[in-house]
Order: C-alpha cells, then sequence, then structure tokens
C-alpha cells in the first residue's frame, strides 16, 4: 500500500480527490443547507448558481469539446458523435424552434432523461478508475454490486417522475411524462407497483452495496474511500436533495467538478512536456474552456434570436443540444481500455511523463 | 527591381486581393451591391441578421482584439491608467445609470456611441493612412485629411438623428434634431468630399501617388454617404470597420498563429456582446435596453483603449 500513497493513489491528491472527484464538497454543503435554508430558491442563490454554472457546468461540456475536436485521432475514431450527431442534433434544434412545444418537448425529454444516464455513467467510471488505480481488480458481480446504487439511484426519480402525470417545464417550455404521453397516444397506464418495486430494489442495492464494502474491508482490500464518497454522492444528489432545491441547483456543479478533476488529470502528462508551469498551462486551458462555454451557451442562442426565433426557445435548444452531444461524447472517449487513457488517469504521475 | 517589389508590398497590408476586399472599399462596395437585395427582396428583420452576423464575425472580434492587447500587456495598465482602468470603470457606472433609466438616458448614449464611432473610425483610417504612406516612403505630414473626414462623418450622423423616423440602435433613437439641420448636413457632407478630393490633389502635385491613400480614405467615405444613406446598410458599417482593422493587423503583427488569435477574438466578442446582454436581460431587464448598455460601453471602451495600439505599432 505504501506504494500507492503517492500520485498513483490520487488523480489530482488527497483533498482535491475527496473533496471534488469524491465531492465530498457535495456533503459539506448539503449539512448547512439542510439545516438553515428551506423553501423556494433565494434570487441570491440563483444568481450565485448561475455563476457557478459559468465557472464550472460551462467549462465542464466545453472540456468534452476540446476532446473529441482537438484530437485528430479521436475524431476519426468516433465520426459518427463528431460529424453525424452534430448535424441530428442542430435538425432537433430547428424541429425545437418550429415546434417548441410538440418536437421540442421530447428534445428536452431526451436531455431530461440522458442526463440521470450520464452522471450514473460518471459516478461508476470515477469509481471503477479508483478501483484501477489501487489495483483493485473487481469480479463481475462485484461490478453489479458497485453498479446497483448508482443505477437504482437515478431509477428511482426518474421512474417515480415519468410514472406520474405532472410534467417538468425547461426554459418555460413544458414537456410531458412518459405516462401522459402512452395515456394520451394508447390509453395506457403504468403499473402501479412500479414505484414501490423501483424503490424496494433501492433498498435491496444499499443493502448489496454496503456489505460488499463491509467485507472486502474484513478481507483487507477496501473499496478506495474517493469510490465510495461518489456512489454516495450520487445518491445524495438523486434521493436525498429532492426536498431542498436550494441545493438541487448545485448538483450539475458537482457533477461538472468531478469531470474538470479527470479533465485536469488527462492534460497534465501533455503539459508537464511543454516545459511551462503546470499551473499557469492549466490555468489558460481552463479559461479557454470558460470562454468558449459563455459562447456557445449564451451568444448562439441570441445570434439565433437575432434572426426572430424565440429566445426563451433558442436557449433551451441550443443547451439542449450541447448537453445530448456531451452525453455521447463522454459515451465513446472515456473507455478505460484506450492506453493512452490509461496512461493519463491510472499510470503513475512519474512514468507517464 | 527588388527594392520596388518591397516597397509595393509595403505598401500594402497582404495580398493584393485582401488588400482591396478588407483595407480598401472591395468589401464596402460588396454590401452596397447588395443592396437591391437587402432593401426589397429581404425583410428588414433578415437584413438586419445578416448584418449582426457580419458584425459577430468581424466588429466584435475586432474589440475583443484590443481587450486582449491592451490587457495581456501589465505595462500598458501602468503607462496609461486613465483610458485602460478609470475611463472604463466611469464608463461602466454610466451603462449601469442607463440600465436603471433607459427612457431617460438611451437617447444620449446612442448620440454618444454614434460620436465615439465618427471619430473612432476616423481615427482608424488616418492609422492605417500613415502606415501605408510611411511605408511607402512618403510620409503625411501637416496635410492631414482629419478635419474632413470628420466632418464628412459627423455631417452624416446629424443626418441621421433628423426627424421623422431617426436611424435607431436596438429599437432606442439618438435625441432628435431639428428637420433644418439635413440640408446643412448635406451640405457639410459636400464641403467634407471637396476637402478631401483637393488633400488629395494637393498631394498628388507634391509627387505622391495617392491610388493607394484614396484607396484607404475610400471605405470611409463610402460608409458615411453611400452607405448611411440607406437604413438597410448603414447596420453594416461596423462590420466593414471591424473587417477592415482585422485586414490590416495581419502585416502589422505577427503572422504567426493569426487565426488562433482571430478565434480567441471571435469567442471573446460573442462571448461579450451576445452573451453578456443575455445575461443581463436575464435579470429582468428590457432585451433592448441591454443590448444598447453593454454595446455602447464595451464600443466606447474600445474607442479609448484601441488608440494605445496604433501608437505601439507606429512605434514598432
Amino acid at each position: 500500500m505504501s506504494s500507492l500513497a503517492g500520485t498513483r493513489a490520487w488523480i489530482v491528491n488527497r483533498p482535491v480527490d475527496l473533496l471534488l472527484a469524491g465531492s465530498g464538497l457535495a456533503f459539506a454543503l448539503y449539512l448547512p443547507l439542510a439545516l438553515f435554508v428551506h423553501g423556494a430558491v433565494a434570487p441570491a442563490l440563483l444568481a450565485f448558481a448561475g455563476l457557478l454554472s459559468v465557472l464550472g457546468n460551462g467549462p465542464h461540456f466545453m472540456a468534452s469539446y476540446v476532446r473529441l475536436y482537438g484530437e485528430r485521432d479521436t475524431r476519426r475514431a468516433h465520426p459518427l458523435v463528431a460529424y453525424v450527431a452534430p448535424l441530428l442534433l442542430a435538425a432537433g434544434v430547428v424541429g425545437t424552434l418550429v415546434s417548441p412545444r410538440g418536437f421540442g418537448a421530447w428534445f428536452i425529454k431526451a436531455h431530461v432523461i440522458w442526463s440521470g444516464y450520464h452522471y450514473s455513467g460518471q459516478t461508476y467510471g470515477i469509481a471503477l478508475l479508483y478501483c484501477r488505480k489501487r489495483d483493485l481488480a473487481l469480479h463481475a458481480w462485484e461490478k453489479w454490486l458497485l453498479l446497483g446504487p448508482i443505477a437504482f439511484s437515478y431509477l428511482l426519480p426518474t421512474i417515480s417522475f415519468e410514472a406520474g402525470q405532472t410534467g417538468g417545464a425547461f426554459y418555460n417550455l413544458p414537456y410531458p411524462t412518459i405516462a401522459t404521453a402512452l395515456h394520451d397516444a394508447f390509453g395506457l397506464a403504468p403499473p402501479a407497483w412500479l414505484n414501490q418495486a423501483t424503490a424496494w430494489g433501492y433498498g435491496a442495492a444499499i443493502a448489496a452495496f454496503v456489505g460488499w464494502l463491509a467485507v472486502r474491508r474484513f478481507r483487507g482490500a477496501s473499496v478506495p474511500l474517493p469510490a465510495v464518497l461518489a456512489v454516495a454522492a450520487q445518491m445524495l444528489w438523486f434521493t436525498v436533495v429532492g426536498a431542498n432545491p436550494t441545493f438541487s441547483l448545485f448538483v450539475p456543479l458537482f457533477h461538472s467538478l468531478q469531470y474538470l478533476v479527470v479533465i485536469y488529470a488527462f492534460h497534465r502528462g501533455a503539459w508537464l512536456q511543454e516545459g511551462q508551469p503546470l499551473n499557469r498551462l492549466a490555468r489558460r486551458h481552463y479559461a479557454f474552456l470558460v470562454l468558449l462555454g459563455i459562447f456557445l451557451f449564451g451568444a448562439v442562442p441570441g445570434v439565433l434570436a437575432q434572426y426572430g426565433c424565440d429566445r426563451q426557445v433558442a436557449y433551451a435548444a441550443v443547451i439542449v443540444f450541447i448537453n445530448l452531444h456531451h452525453y455521447m461524447i463522454d459515451g465513446v472517449i472515456w473507455k478505460l481500455r484506450r492506453p493512452e487513457l490509461r496512461r493519463a488517469l491510472v499510470t503513475p504521475l512519474e512514468q507517464a511523463a | 527591381m527588388s527594392s520596388l517589389a518591397t516597397t509595393a508590398r509595403l505598401r500594402r497590408f497582404g495580398g493584393p486581393l485582401r488588400d482591396r476586399l478588407t483595407v480598401g472599399p472591395g468589401a464596402t462596395l460588396l454590401v452596397a451591391g447588395l443592396w437591391p437585395l437587402l432593401t426589397l427582396g429581404l425583410s428588414p428583420r433578415l437584413s438586419a441578421a445578416i448584418a449582426y452576423t457580419l458584425c459577430l464575425l468581424f466588429a466584435f472580434p475586432h474589440v475583443a482584439r484590443t481587450w486582449f492587447e491592451v490587457y495581456a500587456r501589465r505595462e500598458n495598465l501602468l503607462e496609461h491608467p486613465v483610458p485602460t482602468i478609470f475611463l472604463p470603470l466611469v464608463l461602466l457606472a454610466g451603462a449601469g445609470m442607463l440600465l436603471d433609466a433607459p427612457t431617460l438616458l438611451g437617447p444620449w448614449a446612442v448620440l454618444l456611441y454614434l460620436a465615439g464611432s465618427v471619430v473612432h473610425h476616423t481615427q482608424q483610417t488616418l492609422a492605417l493612412l500613415a502606415e501605408r504612406a510611411r511605408a511607402a516612403g512618403q510620409p503625411l505630414t501637416r496635410a492631414r485629411p482629419a478635419a474632413a473626414l470628420l466632418l464628412g462623418a459627423a455631417a452624416a450622423v446629424a443626418g441621421w438623428c433628423v426627424g421623422p423616423t431617426p436611424t435607431s440602435f436596438y429599437g432606442i433613437q439618438p435625441p432628435m434634431l431639428p428637420a433644418a439641420w439635413r440640408g446643412a448636413a448635406y451640405g457639410l457632407s459636400v464641403l467634407a468630399l471637396a476637402g478631401l478630393a483637393v488633400w488629395l490633389f494637393r498631394r498628388h502635385r507634391q509627387g505622391v501617388s495617392v491610388r493607394e491613400e484614396a484607396l484607404i480614405l475610400a471605405p470611409q467615405v463610402l460608409w458615411y454617404t453611400l452607405l448611411a444613406a440607406a437604413p438597410a446598410l448603414v447596420l453594416f458599417v461596423p462590420a466593414l470597420h471591424g473587417l477592415q482593422a482585422l485586414g490590416a493587423e495581419g502585416a502589422a503583427g505577427d503572422r504567426e498563429g493569426i487565426w488562433r488569435r482571430y478565434g480567441l477574438a471571435f469567442l471573446l466578442g460573442g462571448a461579450l456582446f451576445e452573451a453578456l446582454p443575455g445575461l443581463i436581460a436575464s435579470a429582468g431587464i428590457e432585451v433592448s435596453t441591454a443590448y444598447v448598455a453593454v454595446t455602447a460601453w464595451l464600443q466606447l471602451h474600445h474607442f479609448l483603449t484601441e488608440p494605445l495600439r496604433w501608437r505601439r505599432e507606429a512605434a514598432r
């Protein structure tokens, strides 16, 4: 274990990993919010969350764009995601602008449903990454135990929402639940036991996960703390915070911070080879991501509005485009079996450099 | 032969085509040639959107380049704290006041922006003229056509401010001038053109080849005569001015990495001019007021700081 105490065991270092990659920050923020902030979101907090979104959420989306389009090999390896998907999504944007409450509602729906799946994928990936970094070989059934609470924490609120009759709204654009759509189209209704079965499944998954952690610890091969924290954070985001809308505002930020830690680790080796101070290059890269994020999220909808599109609908359509594309990109670029990824994220820094 | 070739090269800012198109009147004439399409074939909204897109491509990156150039160098802030720090903050306070009292201050902000544009466009034309004349070995001395250029442009702006429907900026009109000013504005424009012609003639008499100088003067003359006369075309002036500056930049600055610099300026320009007003509007402010406040602030700030770049380029 002592040989793993250096750069190998952590993505960046112990505090950064525990706070950001493991999302310890989410737990630290949740307690005061749960104790002192109740009811509707205060406007000042809303503005603050907006600022954090510019500084955290935007760059995280843009980082995946830079990874895909900034690397020729990656672009060539994934032509569907790099070239075909943007065209299809652009058609989705046009469809939303033309029919915001018809096609647009389902374009938004795709984003809402995929979003939780994407979060779950990242949580699972980060947990596996830490296990890999600690040389913890997991059996296939152990991976299922790890995945269980992650998957159910996503399924529980999603099924609960989609089986209900009250839809949601995104930038003032309403979208239906699947239950209402099924009822309107075919007269069907989801089975009454679905919610309860999912809740039971979630409970069973948590119990199995905790048991597995205990057995592992008992055998002296504990699951790394950041991996456990990441799983617990996902459960907090999806199933505990529902009653606290203020905390919900910050969940995308926590997800983005996790991502940015991995991005930093990914580029670190290349930056070290440039012979300039690492922090300076990282700051420059981050500033570029912020700028690109402001442009795509803020300026592109504004330009569409100049052409006569409804401003709110344009914002919604562009945001959904970027989100869906991001989910697709992340689905293909973070496969740890790729040697350059293993070198950047798993191999000790000294060896990678 | 080689010295002649060198002189010819120095007298241009890039290749001949790019030079004529961007620094010279090529792009302006293209836009003017599109006038029938823009006024008859397209709706005013679409025509304005096309002009806006060109601003996104040329005018906003031009402004953003100033931010990068001026604020990336610490010595600029130390040597020129008034235009780089103090006045931008004063302008920012003004933009805040405009957001608070748009009806009262909006027309004056528009007028200030238009007047500042006149001075700034003239400054750029003169800077390009001086640079080209210097490169050609025929430097400008006392005979600067500043007065004529300023007069012509100011006359055109005065013409815009005459009713019954003065030119508006994001739906906000400048203070209206009496109708009698229209005739005066036309008269001043003619006087300014005559002044420029006399100046060029005198340069010619001094043995200076004035063809290149006339080509640099031509865009501004066209902006404030031909384009200023058509509401659909006047919206293109900021984009054409930005294109001129970006076109000239390749020769003045370091050619290497020019597209990377442009890319960053494009992103920053879009973020400043488009995302910022959107953000302000999301706080419940009228969209047009947010655009006027942000655009006027950014442009006036640009007018104040851009001359620092020209001075540095001239020193180089």
